[in-house]
């Protein structure tokens, strides 16, 4: 494409980037180094690599917290929610956008302003709703209003990105006698996909980042997700450094483990180019 | 087009059959009767599990095993714990949709007077009226920050009170005889462990509280009960020349250096650490922590002594920032009251007591003799050292809640990082009167 | 076709689903929380209705000050980190640098760690004692500048808008990318072929087709900011005494700890109407034209 010039600009970016690169990656590195320690040698030996390779900490980490049942839970509750969430607003956003509706700007305005309220702020009166319903302490108490609170952003996105949209696309396709629906599925989505990937993608990391929804509406530590059963190891464990260390990292490594398996796949979706001529 | 489909719902197929494989797992490693039949009442306890409560907690669970052997009530109680933070918000949003747990841990005082006036708590009071011989366990006075216009609303499990520990051996070393027995003598010591560079006191105020509770004790000192039960019933203001007196206390005793370096960045564990280590001569701090100090591997262990800090004017002596802890409160909802009340009673049972005496070593509030013999001399003291206290005076932030209370120890917080006394006193008054309006 | 596009019971089966569930779980609670706002309640029981008394308390409150002034510092530092800086990440990307591949991966990491764990990852790397911050300035024989950074009033905003910086800028700079892939190769050849250079390439080409990207993503980071809970909660709770409070953690201590959701609600408010009106200036002031290609 270009030709790749190295032209002091472009070193100088190199190492800029080469630094930035240090500072995300040696946090965790320095947590993994440590993990191996214990207590003490963390205080008296904080920065060299560990005397002995023990999973001593990891041991307690995994069989006293519950990681392994939280990784899951994670998984679960995020994939289920997200599912549904950019399901239901690409054809949200769809309909506002493309469809000569009068009540659609209306619309668009109402669903901003899901966006523009921390989603804590809600709490009581979702509980309240949810006791009644009878589903607290059940999955759909959680994943409901993790897609109802994913709503917003991504129609907001996917609004924009589907006025972008040539016209001529479903023109043609109507005129081939394919029904709304059908253009809809067969056309509109694979045109779509880098917007539908990076919603996906930003609902999945509010979603699986989220601590606060799993604490109030569930209370059986089975099913809690990693946020909850990290903090609730830190409490018990807290002068614990290296236990908590090493369940810190515990929590992470899937996580690094599934992204790095996926990331490809994840940028080969945002960029998948629309079809041009 | 059908791919992006396949991936995530093979992922959602694969994940629920997981999770329904731990699911049935839970189901029989369950150890509460499943065996009993589908018409046993539910009630959830709920409580919040720390590190300091975690052993009694474990005898509760005990006791709900036990409290009830012939299944005379046919009710589960099943225990839920939580931690700290997450308790008090998840308490707050069930009792404002009036759903809150059967049977729940609570703080006395401001934390549990919204709910009590919002109907929501079981005056277990009543309970005890009619069991003379429950009423009659308990010290007295120990109802009294549980009480709302006369009636009482929670059980409390144990006394916790501020307590200056310190190391005999150190002190030996440094050549004093022992624990001061006056404000002053309190200070030569402090200069004298400076001086060996030790150091004098651990007062690790990460989280505001321990700042708080040292410049409470110090007001105590300076206004004895009187400005106590004057600011709880309002007729006294923060900026009262005696509360200013006790803040500049607090700020002269920072500026002589008694606390370590960075006391108010570090956590409880860390400072407790210090003081176990022996780097410390003394560490201010609550009760509960002497378990800790006396566990095995604790260096201190055998030079382990405490002292009540004296008063800044001796009139005022035996006045002792403390209170209760470990209190549970039955909500007005609760399936099964009598049920409830059945199993918050045995928690003042003789074993029960015993255990929390001898095993987490906290005090107790029922009159129960203790064997002495079960227990090391350091906690034989420290049981007959309560007895000389005249007044117990719950923590600011305990009586008044969260909003003034929190801001007391944001006060002591900030005169010990060296802002001036008056001022943050004036500031405190400001925020108590603007806090009344909203 | 417009007959088609404009038949009711198509619009319904596309909108209705998604607006029907956010009907009843999020205006629903919004609209409570207007309700709430005009009252004086502790939700048990005891309520009064005061109008706009809360709004103008807050005006007079300090502490909610000094919370709309660390979100104003957040909002800066969020800009600064995650616009320019991680739109020249992602142009070196987008420009092929060596180890592109390498850096993407390696930048999105931090987004990816739940925030809790980042959390506790930070409050180790900021101990006063073993942490490597103060390690660092040991070690460049900065010793004395050495501080609790989180637990000291004048450094606990920075230290946490570091981390916050931190863990976004790879997030923003993968959608940027993402945008930018997908403009068309052949505007670059033709332009290569004319002499540009990769800043001109950047200016004239690349800038302007991702503006409309660029205008989502600031429209994201400023009402993030305003809203910003997570990293706050976790490692200060808003403390050292309110020192490094946000508004979003204010309000969950005025709801959730001294019990004033009339306050809390207000505050909500206030929040929903500083979101609206970045979005609205936001759009405003960069408004974009789609083009055709």
């Amino acid at each position: 494409m270009k030709k790749n010039k190295t032209s002091i600009g472009t070193k100088l970016t190199f190492i800029i980037l080469i630094i930035f690169s240090i500072l995300c990656i040696y946090p965790i590195i320095w947590l993994l180094l440590n993990s191996f320690k214990d207590n003490s040698e963390i205080f008296t030996n904080p920065w060299g690599l560990p005397k002995v390779i023990s999973f001593v900490n990891y041991e307690r980490a995994i069989v006293v917290g519950n990681v392994g049942i939280n990784f899951l839970n994670s998984v679960f509750i995020t994939v289920v929610s997200v599912f549904v969430a950019v399901l239901l607003s690409c054809m949200a956003s769809y309909g506002i956008v493309r469809m000569k509706w009068r009540m659609s700007r209306l619309l668009y305005f109402l669903f901003l302003i899901g966006m523009s309220i921390p989603s804590y702020s809600a709490i009581v009166p979702l509980f309240n709703m949810f006791n009644k319903m009878g589903i607290i302490n059940k999955y759909p108490a959680i994943i409901i209003p993790h897609i109802a609170f994913a709503l917003p952003i991504s129609i907001f996105i996917l609004s924009g990105f589907f006025s972008s949209i040539l016209k001529e696309m479903e023109e043609a396709a109507i005129i081939d006698g394919c029904s709304i629906i059908g253009v809809f599925f067969r056309i509109i989505i694979p045109i779509s996909i880098s917007s539908i990937v990076t919603v996906t993608v930003i609902n999945f990391i509010n979603i699986w980042n989220d601590l606060l929804f799993p604490q109030i509406f569930l209370s059986d530590i089975n099913m809690m997700p990693l946020p909850v059963g990290l903090t609730a190891f830190s409490d018990l464990y807290s002068t614990d450094y290296s236990g908590m260390i090493a369940a810190v990292i515990f929590t992470i490594i899937p996580t690094i483990v599934a992204y790095i398996f996926l990331h490809n796949k994840i940028m080969d979706g945002m960029t998948a180019g629309a079809v041009k001529g | 087009m059908k791919r992006i489909f396949t991936v995530p719902v093979a992922v959602v197929l694969a994940a629920s059959l997981l999770l329904v494989g731990c699911g049935k797992q839970n189901e029989q490693n369950n150890p509460s009767g499943q065996s009993a039949s589908a018409e046993k009442k539910k009630m959830v306890l709920a409580a919040v599990s720390d590190p300091r409560s975690k052993a009694i907690l474990e005898m509760i669970d005990n006791k709900i095993k036990t409290y009830d052997p012939d299944n005379k009530f046919n009710v589960e109680i099943q225990m839920e714990k939580y931690e700290v933070e997450q308790y008090k918000t998840k308490l707050t949003t069930l009792m404002a949709s009036n759903s809150q747990p059967d049977i729940f841990y609570t703080y006395e005082a401001g934390f549990m007077k919204p709910f009590v006036e919002g109907g929501k708590v079981y005056p277990i009071g009543d309970e005890l009226e009619k069991d003379a011989e429950w009423k009659n366990r308990f010290q007295d006075g120990v109802f009294k920050p549980l009480s709302f216009d006369g009636k009482i609303y929670g059980i409390p499990l144990t006394k916790q009170l501020s307590v200056m520990f310190y190391n005999k051996k150190l002190f030996n070393e440094a050549g004093i005889a022992g624990a001061p027995k006056t404000y002053d003598e309190f200070l030569e010591h402090v200069d004298a462990f400076k001086k060996k560079n030790i150091i004098p006191v651990s007062l690790p105020s990460q989280r505001a509280w321990l700042a708080g509770e040292l410049m409470q004790q110090l007001a105590n000192g300076v206004g004895g009960d009187a400005l106590y039960n004057e600011i709880c019933n309002g007729t006294a203001k923060w900026d009262d020349p005696r509360f200013i007196e006790a803040a500049t206390i607090f700020s002269e005793l920072v500026k002589k250096d008694a606390f370590q370096k960075g006391f108010l960045g570090m956590s409880q564990d860390e400072g407790r650490d210090q003081f176990k280590n022996e780097k410390a001569a003394m560490f201010y701090t609550i009760s509960s922590d002497f378990e800790a100090l006396t566990a095995q591997d604790s260096p201190v262990g055998k030079n382990l002594d405490f002292f009540m800090l004296p008063p800044v004017k001796p009139e005022n002596g035996a006045i002792n920032v403390g209170s209760i802890g470990n209190t549970f409160a039955i909500s007005m909802k609760a399936k099964d009251i009598p049920a409830a009340a059945a199993l918050m009673k045995t928690f003042s049972d003789k074993d029960m007591q015993e255990n929390i005496a001898y095993t987490a070593k906290q005090f107790i509030v029922t009159k129960q003799n203790l064997d002495e013999t079960k227990m090391d001399p350091l906690a034989i003291k420290f049981i007959n050292a309560t007895s000389d206290i005249k007044v117990l005076t719950p923590w600011f932030d305990r009586i008044f809640g969260a909003g003034e209370g929190t801001e007391f120890n944001n006060a002591s917080v900030a005169i010990a990082g060296g802002k001036n006394p008056a001022e943050q006193m004036k500031k405190l008054q400001k925020f108590a009167e603007d806090n009344e309006n909203r | 076709m417009n007959k088609v596009l404009g038949n009711k019971k198509y619009i319904a089966i596309f909108v209705l689903p998604a607006f029907v569930f956010y009907l009843i779980f999020v205006l629903f609670p919004i609209g409570y929380n207007v309700y709430l706002s005009f009252f004086r309640t502790n939700l048990m029981g005891n309520s009064a209705f005061i109008g706009i008394t809360n709004y103008i308390n807050l005006y007079n409150d300090q502490f909610f000050v000094m919370a709309f002034k660390n979100n104003i510092f957040l909002m800066i530092g969020s800009l600064l980190a995650h616009l320019p800086l991680a739109l020249f990440f992602a142009n070196a990307l987008f420009q092929k640098i060596k180890g592109s591949k390498f850096f993407q991966y390696v930048f999105f990491l931090p987004t990816v760690i739940c925030g809790v764990a980042v959390g506790m990852m930070f409050n180790f790397v900021y101990n006063s004692e073993f942490g490597i911050v103060n390690k660092i300035l040991d070690i460049i024989n900065l010793g004395n500048l050495k501080m609790a950074w989180l637990n000291d009033e004048k450094t606990v905003m920075y230290a946490l808008i570091f981390v916050i910086m931190w863990r976004f800028v790879g997030y923003h700079m993968v959608i940027q990318l993402a945008a930018m892939k997908s403009i068309p190769e052949s505007l670059y050849e033709s332009a290569s072929l004319e002499g540009a250079t990769n800043w001109q390439q950047f200016r004239g080409i690349t800038f302007p087709l991702i503006r409309h990207i660029l205008k989502i993503d600031a429209i994201l980071i400023i009402t993030g900011s305003i809203k910003y809970y997570d990293l706050v909660a976790v490692m200060t709770k808003g403390g050292p005494n309110h020192a490094s409070e946000v508004m979003s953690t204010y309000m969950f201590y005025q709801g959730f700890r001294t019990m004033k959701f009339g306050y809390a609600s207000a505050i909500g408010i206030i929040l929903l109407v500083l979101c609206l009106l970045v979005i609205w200036g936001v759009n405003y002031f960069a408004k974009t034209e789609d083009y055709e290609y």
